[in-house]
């Protein structure tokens, strides 16, 4: 007997695709879940798994099933300011996208999500929702935020990144009105970004609108409309980012 | 007459600066600047070669040659990664 072939994969999680029916497997444990109908439903060793397995499989599986409805995941911090509007923090894995979020939560800002936002496009306006993943900050950054001192021991063990939990308010949607695209940099720059620049970049976060089934070409659009508000490419030290935070909420106010 | 269609496979973004294409059989990106974004728009209209060139000139102001080999170059690319196909008559 042959194994069917994996089309797609997602950190631990292969997934097998016949049109909208999309069948997910753990790799470690080869607890399934699926998506049929529009619906996630559990599968062989599903019920039997950790919770940590079945909400790695939860968390693709919903992914999955939005990106069929036209919302689309992007692996990116997304938050409201205090005008209602949202802002995405995209970058790659460390580039400060949850200690921004968590110096912009400090200054009287909303989370939507820490590691992902979900985007529709809704009339002439992209639409941010939230994503609820815990926000957690870097412990080694922990010391900048004087009330997560204490809790900067507190880093879960099973966090390989060695990140503090933290609270912070939260919203439930907001039209999109900025971008911003981390990097860690020895020095400070922000510059304007471009649209390509920008689509290139949204295409790396959410990496699901180049799986070429029948969704793709509506995910791509969703990315392009995106692409085309205000965006920006700052590069920053990792210490710049809650004067980054305050400077920006300033400028707001 | 040389033609080029635009492969089954391709999804194109068009934005302010030039176009990102998703080759959805490969898995791949890849990016077009405004010149690159424009010979695809044209491409998408079913238009052969010489009109491409000519259109290219038009819209640039530049001589046939510079035009010619843009177009040559774009399209040696685009063939390479599997978004266009041959459609010559």
């Amino acid at each position: 007997m042959t194994r069917p072939e994996v089309t797609w994969q997602w950190g631990h999680v292969d997934a097998t695709q016949d049109g909208r029916d999309v069948c997910l497997t753990h790799r470690l444990t080869s607890a399934r879940l699926r998506v049929r109908d529009g619906r996630l439903r559990r599968d062989i060793g599903y019920d039997e798994a950790t919770p940590a397995v079945r909400r790695e499989l939860a968390r693709v599986g919903a992914i999955v099933r939005l990106r069929q409805r036209g919302r689309y995941f992007v692996h990116a911090s997304a938050m409201v300011d205090p005008h209602g509007r949202a802002w995405v923090l995209a970058g790659n894995s460390g580039a400060g996208k949850s200690t921004l979020a968590y110096a912009l939560a400090r200054s009287g800002w909303s989370v939507l999500g820490d590691d992902g936002v979900i985007i529709d496009v809704q009339g002439g306006e992209i639409i941010a929702h939230a994503w609820r993943d815990p926000l957690m900050v870097s412990a080694a950054l922990a010391h900048q935020f004087h009330e997560l001192k204490a809790n900067s021991v507190r880093a879960l063990d099973a966090d390989l990144r060695q990140r503090v939990p933290i609270s912070a308010t939260q919203a439930c949607r907001g039209p999109v009105s900025a971008l911003l695209l981390l990097e860690r940099s020895s020095v400070f720059a922000i510059t304007r970004l471009g649209p390509r620049d920008c689509l290139a970049a949204l295409i790396r976060q959410s990496p699901w609108v180049i799986l070429g089934d029948g969704d793709s070409r509506d995910h791509l659009d969703a990315l392009r409309r995106l692409s085309a508000i205000p965006a920006f490419h700052l590069r920053h030290t990792a210490a710049e980012l809650w004067r980054i935070a305050e400077v920006l909420t300033g400028i707001l106010r | 007459m040389s033609r080029y269609a635009v492969s089954a496979d391709a999804a194109c973004a068009q934005v302010a600066d030039g176009a990102v294409l998703l080759h959805l059989g490969s898995k791949r990106y890849y990016s077009l600047n405004e010149t690159g974004a424009f010979i695809w728009q044209v491409l998408e209209e079913g238009q052969n070669i010489a009109d491409i060139v000519v259109r290219l000139q038009t819209h640039y102001e530049v001589d046939r040659g510079e035009a010619q080999q843009s177009v040559d170059r774009l399209l040696n690319e685009l063939g390479d990664a599997g978004l266009i196909v041959d459609a010559s008559e």
